[in-house]
């Protein structure tokens, strides 16, 4: 079968690539025909004359059996596809101005539309390369918290996540893990790497499989502190570690704790957070000796993102709804617990109300996407607007052009030529330039993007978003050319089918009125986008401008800020705290140095410490919303320029070490002392 | 492709191939072949042979080459291939099956 396949195969390619030889071949086939026959005519004793004529009564017409050989070929609308495409590139090739005018403005558009397409693609569409990606949820809750946390958004405690994975009737499985950055030793180098705390569920459930060596499994997460285990990742392993056969095995220092590599990951897997790639991943049960933070016994300790595999036949909502009543359950019981806050009855109510939530996870978990996620949309919106306009004026274009070549068509139409050959010929040309344009935009593509990814942050761990044209892009690149293409062809099609037969074939001039009104249309509708997309350029450049003229809200000449980080350097607490008093105090007594202040998180970060606060005042109340704290020294208002508007900075009374009774005090901002102090003056 | 009227359907196919398993040929000796042999019976118009020869080459199952015939003039010669051989052993085999099909229904006998 293979070979007679593969006859028939070379045959139709032969007569499709070489289509002068096969074309020649028939003819020269029946004349020879013809002269047999001619021949054995004039043995019979017809003289010449007869001979030849009646040869040719007998065959039939000459042509016609060519052409019905021709028509007997395969892949006959290849061939005049080829026909077609010479023709068009011959036409292009004649009006060099348009046809660059036309593939550089769907080039522009395609290659600036194929970029946000690849970062949108990236960012809001693929899904997790894991095993059944789509059964994956996100297990939240909603409600007023109480709890110390770390993170920001959808955490849940590690106890939690392991009665989560006792509810074996919603789930297959469930893990959790917690994103960090750790210092890692892997030779002489101390590296910061980011890390993810993970169960020993994490893998099995996700179905990841190692590239070498092995992962972390449920035993390898049992008792805190005794699994002093790491599994890297193939993208670190393969680019710091320069693929190092050896490294399984290795002895590495995370934050100072000797650890050893058992595995590395498979290479496809790039943790569950988009674009930000872990080094390694830890048993969540290393906490306290990675983290120096134990949290690993409190049920309230949020900071985890907890995961489940649904179980067949289970749905993310039918999941939450069964799994309500025992998180009420374990809020009533939270409520007794030692530490829990002391909180209005109204507080209460909305503590017990508190939700469940189960959100379907497919593409894994991304604060990336939940801020690019919004301007992401508007940019591609705005990209696909620039593109439609960019197609405007390509077919605004060929109705100019086809103006001039209505005629040419209409005496193809009356020599004979059937409709769908001619729309075939415009479609041909109009795919023509849009595939030109295509390609101009598949080389754009990764510059444009190179740009765009050059405004994100870049300060998150290996954010891992790139510019290369993958196969999704190149896809949606030909999508957009070939409809384009056709629409324009199209517009043509449409336009010269209008015009009456007689009339263009009699008329010398080309002023044919046909497409003015369609060509009218694409005008207006152009001047309305590009008005559009300017007014919309126009306010962004000023929100920008303006936020620049805004600054920080404090004067930001002459300081300088500088982060270190103890923790991941092994240091304990007290350590810090004397590493933290000896810096600052050398600090001050620089000449150069004006005044100096230390503080918890570094300023305009983003980061801080935040929960609920309990007020005694009047009454003992609890806040209604988040605090945001930010331990500082002596000196910090002085430092970044705040004016303190009542009472105090702090000093060195603030600063030593307390007995057990005394308290600690406080700096409030404005918008704090008014919300909850109203006119009372909230100082002493 | 259409058909000769006045051929059953799908046979100038196997008459084609079986002409040209006998021995190479060019078109105009199978012309000749098919009216000798069939003793005109079959007539096939010349016109309808070359598109049902160039049929069979596109589908593999015969192959042309340009030779001197023995006039001096060239002419295109057909040869089967191994997959035109198997070919036109199916449809012998189909051929038998349906002429003796209707042969047993043209036999039956009135009562």
């Amino acid at each position: 079968v293979r070979s007679r396949l593969g006859h028939a195969l070379r045959a139709k390619l032969r007569a499709i690539l070489r289509p002068t030889r096969v074309e020649e071949d028939p003819h020269d086939e029946l004349s020879f025909h013809l002269a047999m026959q001619e021949r054995s005519n004039q043995q019979r004793g017809l003289d010449p004359g007869e001979a030849a004529r009646r040869a040719r009564v007998s065959f039939g017409g000459i042509e016609a059996v060519k052409e019905r050989s021709r028509d007997a070929r395969p892949l006959r609308w290849a061939r005049t596809l080829m026909q077609d495409l010479r023709y068009a590139a011959r036409l292009l090739r004649r009006s060099p101005a348009f046809t660059i005018t036309a593939v550089l403005s769907l080039g522009i558009g395609i290659g600036a539309s194929a970029a946000m397409f690849s970062l949108v693609d990236q960012v809001l569409l693929r899904l997790l390369p894991v095993k059944a990606a789509e059964r994956l949820v996100l297990i939240d809750w909603q409600g007023p918290q109480f709890a110390a946390g770390r993170g920001s958004g959808n955490l849940l405690s590690y106890p939690l996540c392991r009665e989560l994975q006792a509810q074996r009737q919603f789930f297959d499985g469930v893990f959790c893990r917690h994103p960090t950055g750790v210092t890692l030793v892997m030779g002489d180098q101390p590296q910061p790497v980011a890390a993810e705390m993970v169960s020993g569920t994490y893998f099995p459930v996700l179905g990841v499989r190692p590239a070498f060596g092995r992962l972390l499994v449920p035993s390898d997460d049992v008792d805190p502190g005794a699994h002093p285990v790491v599994v890297l990742s193939y993208d670190y392993w393969r680019t710091q570690l320069g693929a190092a056969p050896d490294v399984v095995g290795r002895t590495v220092l995370v934050n100072s704790h000797s650890m050893t590599v058992v595995g590395v990951a498979e290479a496809t897997f790039r943790g569950v957070d988009l674009g930000e790639v872990p080094a390694l991943w830890i048993p969540a049960t290393m906490a306290p000796q990675v983290m120096l933070w134990d949290p690993l016994r409190d049920r309230r300790a949020r900071w985890m993102h907890v995961f489940g595999r649904l179980a067949p036949g289970i749905t993310a909502d039918r999941a939450r709804v069964g799994l309500q009543p025992w998180f009420t359950q374990m809020l009533q019981s939270d409520e007794t617990l030692d530490g829990f806050p002391k909180i209005t009855p109204s507080q209460r109510a909305a503590f017990l109300a508190s939700t469940i939530v189960v959100t379907p996870a497919s593409q894994g978990r991304s604060n990336l996407r939940k801020t690019l996620g919004g301007p992401l949309w508007v940019l591609m919106s705005g990209t696909l607007l620039l593109y439609l306009l960019a197609s405007a004026n390509v077919a605004s274009l060929f109705l100019a052009r086809a103006t001039a070549r209505v005629r040419e068509i209409r005496t193809r139409i009356a020599l004979g030529a059937s409709r769908g050959r001619v729309t075939a010929l415009l479609l041909v040309d109009g795919l023509l330039i849009a595939l030109g344009g295509g390609l101009l935009g598949l080389l754009m593509a990764p510059l444009v993007s190179t740009v765009l990814l050059s405004f994100l942050p870049r300060d998150a761990a290996g954010v891992d978003l790139t510019s290369r044209v993958d196969g999704r892009v190149f896809a949606f690149v030909l999508l957009a050319s070939v409809v384009t293409g056709a629409l324009c062809g199209l517009g043509l099609v449409w336009q010269a089918g209008r015009l009456p037969l007689m009339s263009s074939l009699k008329e010398r001039s080309g002023n044919t009125g046909g497409g003015v009104r369609l060509r009218k249309a694409l005008v207006m509708g152009q001047m309305a986008f590009t008005l559009i997309l300017l007014v919309g350029a126009g306010l962004f450049v000023q929100t920008l401008a303006r936020l620049h003229a805004t600054g920080a809200g404090i004067s930001t000449t002459h300081l300088l800020t500088f982060g270190i980080n103890l923790t991941s350097t092994g240091h304990p607490p007290a350590r810090q705290e004397q590493i933290g008093r000896a810096l600052f105090t050398a600090l001050r007594e620089l000449p150069d140095v004006e005044s100096a202040a230390i503080s918890g998180f570094r300023l305009l970060d983003g980061g801080s410490w935040n929960g609920q606060m309990t007020i005694e005042d009047v009454t003992r109340t609890t806040t209604d919303r988040v605090v945001h704290f930010n331990p500082i020294s002596p000196g910090f208002f002085t430092t970044v320029g705040a004016r303190i508007v009542a009472g105090r900075d702090f000093d060195d009374r603030d600063s030593r070490a307390l007995t057990k009774d005394e308290i600690r005090s406080a700096i409030v901002n404005e918008r704090f002392a008014r919300r909850y102090f109203g006119d009372r003056n909230p100082v002493g | 492709m259409s058909k000769p009227p006045d051929l059953v359907q799908g046979t100038l196919e196997l008459l084609l191939l079986k002409i040209i398993a006998l021995e190479p040929q060019h078109g105009w000796a199978i012309s000749q072949r098919l009216k000798q042999v069939s003793r005109d019976d079959l007539q096939v118009s010349d016109g309808a042979l070359y598109p049902a020869l160039h049929k069979l080459e596109l589908s593999g199952w015969i192959t042309a080459e340009w030779k001197t015939s023995y006039l001096g003039r060239r002419a295109k010669f057909y040869t089967l291939t191994g997959a035109g051989r198997q070919r036109l052993h199916e449809e012998v085999d189909e051929w038998r099956r349906l002429s003796s099909a209707i042969s047993r229904v043209v036999r039956l006998k009135e009562v």
